[in-house]
């Protein structure tokens, strides 16, 4: 499942936002790991990489992340785990499908423009014919009177899957809004239900997802976060 | 079909959102109400999006070949393809994001917002197919089979598939 998909860390990440920090102080001036002076993957390689990745993957959960590190932390040390979980971390604050983030920004890191671009068309065009070959070829048959039954059977298993990836979504922050106290607590589950209320209402979906963030980004400045360890966010999205 | 509409109303939902069900709440409710989209459009595309490699999210590609064909999946391969470029600038300006205190709550915020919105939206998803005691039997199943995670997604929707054609026709 892609980013709806429980956000566990891989094992090697284990510890992803002290691993990060460790690596953001270790690196000098740019955020971006800077280059190793190592093996360095070429536009094919990492096209083919890529491509492997986005034929056999499946979500985009902690088993894609897994994938990725075996391609370029553990059978080739194009990255060290350190740098590796410090560009999973920033992944997190990027919009859209993270998997395609973290193919930009790999890409990115060992070929520049036509790095994004090689490691982009690689993962990007098997998922995407698999995809529309699937489609086209339920078109063909949506028409059956087995296909309709089947579709409707198909659609509450897909409500019940994804209550159940919402589950796993919504753990991480609301231990983190536990631990700011029970004030953020509330807030936090209050926000939700004002989510499902404006939808409910009509209300553009916009507007819910401003208000949240929005709200819930008060709610931090306000509150004190405990001082144990780094907030799980990095890992919650 | 205005492919300009069409092809933004994708790119927003992708650019405003995160993860692979963030974009949906978006689609659904500009989609039917533009009637380029039905309800169960979103099943069968979410379906194939399961069930076929790569990120999940790319079911809004299956959703824009069943709205608009293959030049509506193009478009919205595409549209799902550029918003991740950002990570690029957000990468430059990570550690300054890093240090804002509202930061993980903005994000946080926004979880919480995809949680209850998508929910509504799968509740009218599940109404418009049908509620009686199958299809309530099997979301409750489907929902407890995932949650231990020891069921594998494509063979939970193969059994709901046959479940439907046994009980539903």
């Amino acid at each position: 499942m892609s980013s709806h998909a429980p956000r566990t860390p891989a094992p090697l990440t284990a510890s992803t936002a002290s691993t990060a920090s460790a690596a953001s102080a270790a690196a000098t001036s740019s955020s971006i790991p800077a280059s190793g002076s190592g093996p360095q993957p070429s536009l094919i390689e990492l096209f083919l990489i890529w491509f492997k990745i986005g034929a056999t993957s499946f979500g985009g959960g902690s088993a894609t992340q897994l994938l990725i590190q075996q391609h370029f932390v553990l059978r080739r040390s194009w990255m060290t785990p350190e740098e590796f979980a410090q560009t999973w971390a920033i992944v997190q604050f990027a919009p859209g499908i993270n998997l395609i983030a973290i193919t930009v920004l790999i890409g990115h890191r060992f070929g520049k423009a036509w790095g994004v671009v090689a490691s982009l068309l690689g993962m990007m065009t098997p998922a995407v014919s698999i995809t529309i070959a699937m489609t086209a070829l339920y078109a063909r048959v949506r028409d059956l009177p087995q296909a309709t039954a089947a579709l409707h059977g198909i659609t509450p298993a897909l409500v019940g899957l994804s209550l159940a990836f919402m589950w796993r979504l919504l753990k991480p922050p609301m231990v983190a809004l536990r631990r700011r106290g029970v004030f953020a607590f509330t807030i936090g589950g209050a926000l939700i239900v004002l989510a499902a209320l404006l939808t409910a209402l009509g209300i553009p979906v916009l507007v819910s997802y401003l208000a949240a963030s929005v709200g819930l980004g008060l709610v931090y400045v306000k509150s004190r976060a405990p001082a144990v360890t780094d907030h799980p966010t990095h890992t919650s999205m | 079909m205005d492919w300009l509409t069409f092809f933004l109303l994708f790119l927003k939902a992708s650019l405003l959102s995160t993860g692979g069900r963030g974009p949906f709440p978006y689609l659904y409710t500009d989609l039917i109400a533009r009637g380029w989209a039905v309800e169960s459009n979103f099943a069968e595309a979410l379906t194939v999006g399961e069930i076929s490699p790569g990120p999940s999210g790319l079911w809004v590609v299956s959703l824009g070949y069943l709205t608009a064909g293959l030049p509506g999946a193009l478009l919205a391969a595409l549209a799902v393809a550029l918003p991740p470029l950002t990570v690029l600038l957000v990468a430059r300006v990570h550690k300054r994001l890093k240090s804002f205190r509202a930061t993980p709550g903005v994000l946080d915020g926004l979880v919480l917002a995809i949680i209850g919105t998508v929910a509504v939206v799968l509740a009218r998803l599940f109404i418009a197919n049908g509620v009686n005691g199958v299809t309530i039997a099997i979301a409750a199943i489907t929902a407890v089979l995932t949650f231990t995670g020891r069921v594998p997604t494509w063979l939970l929707l193969v059994g709901a598939a046959l479940a439907g054609v046994l009980f539903l026709s």
